[in-house]
């Protein structure tokens, strides 16, 4: 009996303990990217390098900032010569703000295509600040392009329309998948989509043509074109549709 | 095969050893008010031997030796009774009067426990089901289907996925047993639920609090004792047949079952298959971090699963006691969501056309069981003996989802493997005189884990224990029951260093070392008391209050990749010091004409809690001595030790309204703090209460034995006390329902509506959580069983 009544003694003061409210609230206030020197939606050309200038405070003290490239090319496919570019760095910071420049090479083999920009930072106590997410591009000279391509169209709702174009390789065009969506409800599931597989033969040209029709539930609509080449690098356009 | 006739020659010794005297147990079973009751199951524990009392309510076991027993009486509707009876020679004089009961759940038994403690003799609060409840629940899952009982929970990842959590406690701090032998399965890691077969869980015994005196030192938070109901009595012969379908997942089940029992010789084989497709949620979109992304059709992609359990037991009754061993299977494939591995894009969440296939990334789990289990009788003392071995693999085959693996992933797409390899002896001697019981007990254990693919997260490691335990009972002059025990253990944990490649833009970087060479042999020991009483009539009062230390597993000491199932990069610590507690428990039931209330608070204080903190650090591997970022990781969480407290109640207040209907009402809370940091553990429940009525018929129709009706509206509040940077969750109040009509034809039919009013809610116990994906809505489960019995032998 003496045994139990000792343990809890000992817990009771234990628990007396780590109930005081001495020791101040740790921080808990995140950490934030007040500025980014960088254009979203910018092009860089394959080889270039990516500097980004960032400024970052914190009320207590600054620890790291993580800068990382990755692809936004829905999809999976692999170049023959060229990679999805998968670039990241570490910068260390002190202080309660800090002023960075962060210096992420493209290699040369760099697949084109669109590229996320992520940057997030930590504060010396493990608080996380918000994701900023930016979007550029990467371009090669050996891209797909579009020609004979009208941008913006308007149709009738109900009525069956075509949408042409070419698209164009130095190599070989691997693939064109499109995607017709509606532009108020873009998680919804595609109005139409397709895809157009030109592996196995050497094409160097295509000819897109694609008869929809779009029903009067959708006020304004967008096909979105991709293509990959053989190299692996992907071209992206978009055909704004307005319904009437 | 030596091993198997050294088992036998063992076994004969032992007879030889036992005395040779022939004994009857007989007596009568009757009501409180003294009407005999027929068909009660009388059960001797030790030798796996039961009887039913014929009309005038008598029974008869014969065949017995001199040694103490257990000998439960069972009857629905009616409390069951333990006694503990010594047999120095026949006793004809038996008498029970049941008391009726005023729940189900309170009426059963237990069997499972090793420490073969009734409910209210434990020092804990010891919560048993059975497998009526279990298929009235409607979860998805083992574990959700506990859900309704305060104080467990489960941590989920998806529907197919669960974990146990007991006081909001998980992974290495709950034991789950399976016939007395703790499963071993990566219970660390979060992307796999447990690999057991819900249809062989006919009986479930939940332990909540301090078990390490028995169940080892893991068992910080409680444990989980899963039984199958084996063939018992009187030479029968039976077959079972049960199927399931769940809206929620368009998920098929159905489970066989054949056993028989001759003169003491039994068998039991049964066979579970499961398959499940794409779950289904109320949203059509999630929010991952600032981007919106679609759930197209309301159903999250590549999350079907198929699963198949084969259980075979053989076994032999005799008045020296038993043995039966057993071989199980557990096998299960399940998708990975598309959205959950890596970061999530529109492109891999567009749906394929089926929502029943298995497509990259998944994992696939297998988990095998061989083990053997006596009981026997040394001049009137019992040894109870398990042992077992057990390999557990899992897999996750996945295409590289960043450029760190270069094209090592093209062959065979295998990012993970671990296969863990268990041996497990466990022998408790029962020592009873007239005023005293003791358990003596030993436990050993070797682990083996061996990994492959070309993701890491944990090394190959070696680790082995053996633990020597007491336990006394005995009861003070003003009827205390006391409970005092030690354990002493010695851990042993080995790993080699590893190194894997890392790559970068499709070249090879170099090699990093994933982990460091380590071993170390850490002598542990833990003590504990307990007393209860019976206060007044129908009140009880348990105090229960131990030193515990839990050894550090190898994935707290060596972790260092991402845990795909846990979104973040994980990493461990080698100097992590064993984790030492002190826990007390305080239970108080009351139950007395219409009111059943159990109340339980605990407190412990770990002077140095393990947990993951969110580090202020990025996730990174270091390749002579230059660090290079790891793709797709974000923020590294380090395991970390510091004081903590863990505290929290459990109250179920049962009032029987009418003598069919209960209303009841259970709540609990509970917290985990970081003392020194002053931040909260992850994953904890946050307050709920949950009230219900219970409808319980037995109408007087030809057809129809039993009608069981109950709807239950759960309130969880707001969960603020998260860890940094966690999202907290908001207040959600839940619907479910359930029906349960016995038929006297041998069929069980069972309908459940989980969610009824389809809320749209985020679990804080749900690692879905921090992608953004809410809980399943309203689903609705239909089972149907059926059980066809040869009609017992009356001699």
């Amino acid at each position: 009996m003496k045994t139990i009544f000792k343990m809890l003694v000992v817990s009771a003061i234990l628990w007396g303990t780590g109930c005081n409210d001495d020791n101040t609230p740790s921080d808990e206030d995140k950490p934030t990217i007040t500025s980014v020197n960088f254009l979203d939606g910018t092009s860089i050309q394959a080889g270039g390098s990516l500097n980004v200038r960032i400024t970052f405070s914190d009320n207590m003290e600054l620890s790291e900032a993580f800068v990382e490239v990755h692809d936004n090319f829905e999809g999976h496919k692999h170049g023959k010569a060229n990679l999805k570019y998968d670039g990241s760095q570490i910068l260390s910071l002190s202080g309660t703000s800090a002023d960075q420049t962060a210096n992420l090479l493209v290699p040369n083999n760099a697949a084109a295509g669109p590229y996320h920009l992520e940057i997030s930072v930590l504060d010396a106590e493990g608080n996380r600040s918000d994701v900023k997410v930016l979007d550029f591009e990467i371009t090669q000279l050996g891209q797909p392009t579009y020609t004979n391509l009208v941008e913006a169209m308007e149709v009738k709702a109900g009525e069956e329309f075509t949408i042409t174009f070419t698209v164009e390789d130095d190599v070989d065009l691997a693939e064109v998948s499109y995607k017709l969506i509606d532009h108020e409800n873009e998680s919804a599931a595609p109005i139409s989509d397709g895809d157009i597989d030109l592996e196995g033969s050497s094409d160097l040209s295509f000819t897109f043509d694609q008869k929809f029709t779009i029903d009067n539930s959708v006020q304004e609509a967008e096909l979105i074109i991709s293509t990959f080449d053989s190299d692996g690098n992907l071209s992206i356009t978009e055909v704004e549709i307005d319904v009437k | 095969m030596l091993s198997k006739r050294l088992f036998f020659f063992f076994i004969g010794a032992l007879l030889c050893l036992a005395s040779f005297g022939q004994h009857t147990l007989s007596g009568y079973v009757t009501s409180e008010s003294g009407i005999p009751l027929e068909s009660v199951d009388v059960f001797l524990h030790e030798t796996h031997v039961g009887v039913l009392t014929d009309s005038n309510g008598f029974f008869n076991i014969t065949g017995v030796k001199k040694g103490h027993y257990h000998l439960h009486v069972t009857y629905a509707g009616y409390h069951a009774q333990q006694r503990d009876i010594d047999v120095m020679s026949s006793i004809d004089n038996l008498r029970f009067g049941l008391e009726q009961s005023i729940n189900e759940l309170h009426e059963v038994i237990i069997e499972n426990s090793l420490e073969k403690q009734d409910l209210k003799n434990n020092p804990l609060q010891v919560i048993h089901v059975d497998a009526h409840f279990l298929k009235q629940q409607g979860g998805t899952s083992l574990m959700t289907k506990l859900e309704k009982i305060p104080g467990i929970g489960s941590l989920n990842n998806g529907v197919g996925v669960s974990k146990p959590a007991l006081r909001g406690l998980n992974g290495n701090r709950v034991v789950v047993t399976t016939d007395g032998i703790k499963q071993e399965g990566q219970q660390w890691g979060s992307d796999h639920g447990l690999e057991v077969d819900p249809n062989n869980a006919d009986k479930i015994e939940i332990i909540k609090g301090a078990s390490a005196l028995v169940y080892g030192s893991d068992a910080v938070a409680g444990v989980i004792n899963i039984r199958p109901d084996l063939p018992k009595g009187k030479d029968q012969f039976s077959v079972g047949q049960q199927a399931t379908c769940n809206s929620l997942n368009e998920s098929f089940g159905s489970s066989t079952y054949v056993e028989g029992n001759k003169g003491g010789k039994w068998f039991k084989v049964r066979l579970s298959l499961l398959r499940a497709g794409d779950y289904k949620v109320p949203s059509d979109s999630f929010l991952f971090q600032t981007t919106k992304l679609p759930i197209y059709n309301n159903r999250l992609k590549n999350t079907a699963l198929d699963e198949l359990a084969f259980n075979a037991y053989l076994g032999i009754s005799k008045n020296w006691g038993y043995w039966y061993a057993r071989a199980s299977y557990f096998t299960q494939q399940s998708g990975f969501f598309s959205g959950a591995f890596g970061i999530p894009s529109v492109g891999l969440l567009q749906h394929d056309g089926d929502f029943t296939n298995i497509d990259l990334p998944y994992q696939e789990v297998n988990h095998l069981n061989l083990s053997t289990h006596a009981n026997i009788l040394i001049n009137s003392n019992w040894l109870e003996i398990d042992a077992g071995f057990q390999r557990n693999n899992r897999g996750e085959v996945a295409k590289p989802h960043s450029g760190a693996f270069g094209e090592e992933a093209t062959a065979d797409n295998q990012a993970l493997k671990l296969q863990l390899n268990t041996a497990t002896l466990n022998a408790r001697y029962f020592v009873n005189d007239s005023n005293s019981k003791k358990i003596f007990g030993l436990s050993g254990q070797w682990r083996n884990n061996v990994i492959d693919g070309y993701e890491f997260i944990i090394p190959a490691y070696n680790t082995g224990l053996i633990a020597l335990y007491g336990l006394g009972k005995t009861k003070s002059k003003n009827g205390w029951r006391i409970n005092l025990g030690g354990r002493a253990e010695i851990n042993y944990v080995s790993f080699d260093s590893t190194a894997m490649p890392f790559y970068r833009n499709g070249t090879l970087v170099g090699f990093a070392q994933r982990n460091v060479v380590f071993e170390t042999f850490q002598p542990l020991w833990a003590l504990g008391i307990g007393l209860n009483k019976e206060i007044k009539k129908g009140l009880f009062i348990k105090i229960n209050s131990a030193k515990t230390s839990r050894m550090i597993q190898p994935n707290e000491l060596a972790s260092n990749g991402l845990h795909h199932g846990a979104f973040r990069f994980e990493k461990g610590d080698i100097n992590l010091k064993p984790e030492t507690a002190i826990q007390n428990d305080v239970s108080i039931i009351y139950e007395r004409k219409r009111w059943l209330i159990e109340s339980s608070i605990y407190g412990n204080y770990f002077f140095n809690f393990v947990y993951l903190a969110p580090s202020n650090q990025f996730a990174r591997l270091e390749i002579d001595g230059n660090v290079y970022p790891y793709p797709e990781a974000g923020q590294l969480y380090a395991y970390t030790q510091a004081p903590a407290r863990h505290y929290g109640f459990e109250t179920s207040i049962e009032y029987k309204v009418l003598s069919e209907l209960i209303l009841y009402s259970t709540s609990e809370y509970t917290e985990v703090l970081n003392l020194e940091r002053d931040e909260y553990a992850p994953f904890i429940p946050p307050l709920s209460v949950k009230t219900g009525l219970e409808y319980i018929f037995k109408p007087n129709k030809k057809w129809l034995d039993e009608i069981h009706a109950e709807v239950n509206l759960g309130f969880y509040s707001q969960q603020n006390r998260v860890p940094r940077n966690d999202i907290p969750t908001e207040a959600y109040s839940l619907v479910n329902a359930n029906l349960a009509l016995y038929l006297k034809s041998g069929f069980d039919i069972n309908l459940a509506v989980n969610n009824v009013l389809n809320t749209e809610y985020f679990s804080n116990m749900s690692r879905y959580k921090i992608i953004g994906i809410q809980e399943p809505g309203r689903s609705v489960v239909i089972g149907v069983s059926y059980k066809l019995k040869s009609t017992p032998d009356p001699h």
